[in-house]
């Protein structure tokens, strides 16, 4: 019996451990978003707060230009959403149900760009648009990210599933390609669909290294590369910092919390694809 | 699954294949070259817009602007709109930026030893055809080393705000503990300078900022007549004897808590040590010394300005630092002549004199000594003459367009060197192979 | 009818046209483009001079090459190991679907979904030598304050942290779905011939999911190589360059010093490696297929 409790104990304390590491930094951050200048540099620091300063958000807000970048991050991130369904669902259709010369040839190409990282190659890409004057513009930061290899294998196995029998009776009803896939392939797809667009949805919103390589000016850059100017102009004041951090993260917590299973497991399938 | 990889695998190989065996040669992009002709200004009806990015000295420069904007702007028909880009480090990474992505503005400011590598990738255009339809005078840009202005033999910038390194000390704490309230005047001075300082406060009496090399040639030039880089910029000095004799001083004195050397990210830690009043000197550009004043009045210390201690035999040489102001190669030729004219301006007497009395720069014409403000402001500010009379022994920077890539290496290198125990001259020696790589490529 | 054989032969190309064109744009055409401008001497505004193989000369002489390889290889193997051996011990500590566990597997997978920027600017600050919380329960504790991202000796060691916090939560999500597809018989079967808990662990749990391990450490190992922001957003390669990995070092040389054509030679090195651990990955997998 003895010796049942301490390992309970141990089970408990562990997970307890656990706990801490994963919130703590999460509430230091709200924490300090929430100190004056005072409190924040208190030693011993305090681990709660009195006051509420909101006034660090609004001067987070203020000393960048905080609706220029989040605009930006919207710009892009919907356009990547919508970008991706209008060149993913027909290409993966294609590779589903049609036969065509070269398709495995193709097929295997979409595959092979899985295997490439591209963070290696972003500087000759930055040469070429450069040299086509696309530099600073939303387009550079959409068009690489709309054709996906993932998105296309995944959506290719979803498509592949529907019964060749529902498609043949459509076919005789002389219904178009385009209408088949629209009434009948996507309405099958929403789960693979919504997958596809939580994951390209909190990768564009978080992304970092393509504003920034890929940007020479503020024009188009995103709200992480903002947060991170607050950081380089703000960095005696960590809570303006972080306030400005907490606005960051806000919108992908609050999918999160309403997608959580969701999101878990379109990561899942990510990850043992 | 893994059948299928495999098949692909092999289509993929055939297709990379073919893709780098036929890379499309894409041609780089062409830029005109240095033009070689230059129109001179003629108002017109319509207002010709300016942009100028300016680095340092936000304020300042804001405000020499607006002047502008309101007296020979608003005559000519020229609006010029100043955009502050950060640091001396930072404009050069923006304006580099700027020219690939072309959206480059039509004028800006920059370091003095990047002149030669902006107008080697032709970021800049040749001031002469210029200076030549304006007959411009250039003879009164008289004050310290001029040869940062000029490539090959042809003017490239105007001097802006131009600065020498000197010592700040802190006159107060020097009374208290009972040194001479005007600073060493030697090397050999300043090590028992400041032992005692370090016996009475128990605290780091001296301290430098890492951030560029600029403060570390003054130290080489003064300490043992050495030069960064030889005369053709092929080579370093970095391991030659002076230099080593150098950094071993410096080296002793970090080791002894007599110095203290502050990496490049660590900006905030100089203010508070300059803000310290048991802080007892610090080299720094003369260009802050409106900052500096400041820092110490918050602080209740007296502040006083010495040249940089001499070497053995009386040796002294400063780098001559700060800021030119360049043409961009971009815009029209009337955008250029208007640009022309702001920038002939921005060098007058009258705004040298301004822009030296409202921060510690040295006015870059000898007509700017004889202007009123500055009489004033040197009676009332004892700092600016004592750079003055530094000027005397002032020296060019470096020039090469690499200097940059050198700065970079060099500061992190020796950050190791002063802190590790190791063999100062070994070190020094694999830093110096690692520079002559980059000057030598 | 014959009309509508015509647009079915032609309309797939046409389907798969615009995904297709964009990847060889932006993927299979930037490898060889890539390959092509290392072989320059170029700074992306003047004319481009051909050097052959000078910069890989270059590349192999330099000693700050070298001391980025060697701190990209240390990256990697304190990343790979620490998030798989933490996120194996994490799995099986989680294994029981209790409503605790539950709570903290999603937690732990929080980071995952925020940016790396976030991450980093939090941890940045946990980590201030001066006024972060870490030194301070140091001090409780009477120890001496670290410099975690001002120290060159420990500095690597905590971006690596960071990250490794970071991911945890996204590889034990993908070991706990591992763990949960071993058919249960097996371990039945294990508890009719009494083994030891040992072997059981060994011969059926770590067996059964070692081709979901392997897959990860070749995740982690690619992902490992591609870690940048925490670099750029904490230290910039700094203290003294020990930070400095290379995807970070063809960023700065590429764009502080627009040396585009050694930056491209660094990225070739840098794909070579990666192309390599991944074929050696191909062929290690094959062999066990056939053995099986």
């Amino acid at each position: 019996m003895w010796l049942r409790l301490p390992k309970v104990t141990i089970r408990l304390l562990l997970s307890v451990l656990l706990i801490i590491i994963f919130l703590a930094p999460f509430y230091w951050m709200l924490l300090t978003a929430f100190k004056t200048l005072d409190e924040v540099v208190a030693v011993p620091p305090k681990f709660w707060v009195d006051k509420l300063q909101w006034v660090n958000f609004k001067d987070a807000f203020t000393r960048i230009n905080f609706l220029h970048y989040t605009k930006n991050s919207i710009i892009i991130t919907l356009g990547t959403l919508v970008g991706q369904m209008l060149v993913v669902v027909p290409a993966a259709y294609a590779f589903a149900r049609y036969q065509f010369k070269g398709k495995s040839l193709l097929f295997g190409l979409v595959l092979a760009t899985m295997m490439v990282p591209g963070q290696l190659i972003f500087l000759p890409v930055f040469v070429m648009f450069a040299n086509v004057g696309l530099l600073n513009t939303y387009v550079s930061l959409i068009v690489p990210f709309i054709a996906s290899g993932m998105a296309i294998f995944m959506l290719r196995q979803t498509f592949m599933q529907v019964p060749d029998s529902i498609l043949e009776a459509a076919r005789l009803d002389n219904s178009s390609e385009w209408k088949i896939i629209r009434t009948i392939m996507l309405p099958m797809a929403v789960p693979t669909l919504s997958t596809l667009a939580l994951l390209t949805f909190i990768g564009t919103w978080n992304s970092y290294f393509f504003p920034l390589v890929w940007t020479t000016t503020d024009a188009v850059r995103t709200l992480p590369l903002g947060v991170k100017k607050l950081q380089d102009s703000e960095g005696l004041n960590p809570h303006i910092v972080m306030a400005g951090n907490m606005m960051l993260i806000l919108p992908i917590l609050i999918v999160f919390m309403f997608a959580r299973k969701h999101i878990i497991k379109a990561f899942t399938y990510s990850g043992v694809k | 699954m893994t059948n299928q990889w495999n098949h692909m695998k092999k289509k993929f190989a055939v297709v990379l294949t073919a893709v780098v065996g036929t890379t499309v040669i894409l041609s780089g992009c062409g830029q005109a070259g240095a033009n070689e002709s230059a129109v001179k200004y003629t108002k017109g009806d319509k207002v010709v817009e300016i942009k100028f990015w300016t680095s340092a000295m936000e304020q300042v420069n804001k405000d020499l602007v607006d002047q502008f904007n309101k007296t020979k702007g608003a005559e000519l028909n020229i609006h010029v709109s100043a955009e502050y880009q950060g640091d001396y480090s930072e404009i050069q990474q923006k304006v580099n930026a700027a020219a690939i992505a072309n959206t480059l503005p039509n004028a800006f400011i920059g370091e003095v030893s990047q002149t030669k590598g902006f107008a080697d990738s032709n970021t800049i255009v040749d001031l002469e055809p210029f200076m030549k339809v304006n007959d411009f005078n250039r003879d009164d840009f008289k004050i310290g080393d001029l040869d940062n202005l000029y490539v090959d033999k042809d003017m490239y910038a105007f001097p802006h705000m131009r600065s020498l390194p000197v010592m700040y000390v802190n006159k107060t704490l020097a009374k208290k503990v009972g040194l001479n309230e005007n600073g060493p005047a030697t090397f050999d001075e300043l090590e028992s300078y400041m032992e005692t300082a370090y016996k009475a406060t128990g605290k780091t009496p001296m301290y430098l900022l890492n951030n560029d090399l600029w403060i570390l040639e003054a130290l080489l030039s003064s300490y043992s007549n050495t030069n960064m880089l030889n005369d053709e910029e092929t080579a370093t000095n970095i391991n030659s004897k002076g230099a080593v004799e150098l950094i071993s001083f410096l080296r002793d004195g970090v080791s002894k808590g007599l110095i203290k050397v502050f990496n490049p990210t660590q900006l905030n830690d100089f203010v508070g040590a300059v803000s310290d009043p048991d802080t007892l000197l610090t080299f720094s550009s003369i260009g802050g010394y409106k900052i500096f004043l400041g820092l110490a009045a918050k602080s209740k210390y007296e502040l006083g300005v010495a040249m940089i201690p001499e070497g053995k035999g009386g040796t002294r040489g400063v780098p001559v630092g700060g800021s030119n102001v360049y043409m961009s190669n971009t815009g029209t030729e009337e955008e250029k002549a208007a640009t022309f004219e702001f920038m002939e301006w921005l060098s007058d007497t009258e705004q040298a004199a301004y822009a030296s009395a409202n921060t510690g720069y040295l006015p870059t014409r000898l007509s700017s000594l004889d202007t009123d403000l500055m009489k004033k402001t040197m009676a009332e500010f004892p700092g600016y003459k004592v750079a003055i009379d530094e000027l005397k022994f002032s020296k060019k920077r470096p020039t090469t367009g690499v200097y940059h890539e050198v700065e970079t290496l060099v500061v992190s290198r020796l950050g190791d060197i002063l802190t590790d125990n190791k063999d100062v001259q070994q070190g020094l020696d694999a830093l110096a192979k690692d520079v002559n790589a980059i000057l030598t490529r | 009818m014959k009309q509508d054989n015509n647009t079915l032969r032609i309309l797939p190309y046409v389907m798969v046209a615009p995904a297709v064109l964009i990847l060889v744009a932006f993927y299979i055409y930037p490898i060889g483009y890539n390959i092509y401008l290392s072989f320059f001497s170029w700074n992306m505004r003047g004319p481009m001079k051909f050097i052959g193989l000078k910069n890989y000369k270059e590349l192999f002489s330099s000693s700050d090459f070298a001391h980025t390889l060697m701190n990209t290889i240390g990256y990697m193997v304190m990343e790979v190991s620490m998030v798989l051996i933490l996120g194996l011990l994490m799995a099986l500590f989680l294994q029981k679907n209790t409503f605790i566990n539950r709570f903290i597997q999603t937690i732990s997978f929080t980071p995952n979904i925020i940016s790396l920027v976030s991450v980093s600017l939090i941890w940045m600050w946990l980590m201030n030598t001066d006024k972060g919380l870490f030194n301070y329960i140091l001090s409780l504790f009477g120890a001496d304050p670290v410099g975690w991202l001002t120290d060159k000796n420990v500095a690597l060691f905590s971006v690596v942290l960071v990250s490794v916090w970071k991911s945890l939560g996204f590889n034990v999500l993908i070991i706990l779905s591992a763990l949960g597809a071993i058919p249960p018989y097996l371990y039945e079967a294990a508890a009719l011939d009494n083994a030891s808990r040992r072997s059981v662990f060994f011969q059926i749990t770590l067996k059964m999911i070692s081709p979901t391990l392997f897959f990860l450490i070749l995740m982690n190992i690619i992902g490992s190589f591609q870690a940048f922001e925490t670099i750029s957003v904490m230290t910039n390669g700094g203290p003294s360059n020990s930070t400095n990995t290379l995807i970070y070092s063809i960023y700065k040389q590429g764009f502080e010093y627009y040396r585009v054509g050694y930056a491209s030679a660094m990225a070739v090195v840098l794909m070579l490696i990666v192309g390599l651990i991944t074929i050696l990955y191909f062929k290690v997998l094959n062999k066990r297929v056939h053995y099986r």
